[in-house]
């Protein structure tokens, strides 16, 4: 070896430096720069499930919100549903009544008119009856000649 | 005591087929000025018209008009009676001067065919 140019001592000392070397190195380097390197993975990895955790989160929290919304829509309806529903029915009383009323009136109304034309009936009645007594009571007392007492005797006779 | 004018109608109509017509006769006048009944001789005369027709079965009918009617108008009524009660019909005529037309009195019935009773209904009628 020592033909060669190599001398066993020095590399025998080289070798053993370069174990201590490789030693010190794998305990003070080599082991934090992998644990760094774990680290950083384990970190990258939390980080990718993380946000992946976000990402679902985001899509549960989409999903309910859609969920929410569409439920608040549906309830939404059924409550105009009822709102309208009730605004139907108060609105179809409201006629009814209105109708009830409007006809009360117009009862009331023709009622009244009847008892005014009865009324003024009964006392037109009570006027000609006045009137044609009158006129007839003046011809039986004072308008009748012998003649005519002769005819009506004549005419009441044919009437038996 | 006072007689009922249907009393006096009875002993008249029987007087006539007695023997003793004066005496009656004397007795009902007697007894007409003893009881001041003299203002009741046309009740009187009227009973012994419903006895007369009574006794003969006729009906009597009392007919009132203004004037007194013509025996022709007398015996018309008479048929027409005759042939609405089926009886005969004995007729007085009694005169009211405030009729216009007829009112027949018969067998408890007024048969009113006067001009008054006529306006009476026509009122009536309207009202």
């Amino acid at each position: 070896m020592e033909s060669l140019g190599i001398e066993g001592k020095l590399l025998l000392g080289q070798i053993v430096n370069f174990l201590l070397l490789f030693g010190i190195l794998g305990i003070f380097l080599y082991k934090p720069v992998v644990k760094m390197l774990e680290d950083r993975r384990q970190t990258i990895a939390e980080s990718l499930e993380n946000a992946k955790k976000i990402e679902n989160n985001l899509a549960e929290a989409e999903k309910n919100t859609k969920e929410a919304l569409a439920k608040a829509a549906q309830e939404a309806r059924l409550i105009l549903d009822e709102a309208s529903k009730l605004a139907s029915a108060e609105k179809k009383k409201t006629i009814e009544e209105a109708q009830k009323q409007s006809d009360r009136i117009i009862a009331a109304a023709q009622n009244e008119a009847k008892l005014m034309k009865d009324g003024v009936i009964r006392e037109a009645r009570k006027e000609i009856v006045a009137v044609v007594t009158l006129a007839l009571d003046k011809i039986v007392g004072t308008g009748l000649d012998d003649q005519d007492k002769k005819k009506l005797t004549y005419k009441a006779i044919k009437e038996i | 005591m006072k007689i009922k004018a249907k009393i006096y109608a009875k002993t008249l109509i029987d007087s006539l087929s007695s023997d003793n017509l004066e005496i009656i006769s004397q007795n009902f006048w007697k007894n007409l000025q003893k009881n001041k009944q003299y203002r009741e001789m046309p009740k009187i005369l009227k009973a012994l018209d419903e006895e007369f027709a009574q006794k003969n079965n006729f009906l009597l009918a009392y007919i009132y008009s203004a004037e007194k009617l013509e025996q022709t108008q007398i015996s018309e009524i008479e048929n027409k009676l005759k042939s609405k009660f089926g009886q005969n019909i004995l007729i007085k005529n009694i005169v009211k001067i405030n009729i216009t037309g007829l009112i027949i009195e018969v067998d408890q019935q007024i048969l009113d065919f006067s001009l008054e009773n006529k306006i009476k209904r026509l009122k009536q009628a309207i009202l």
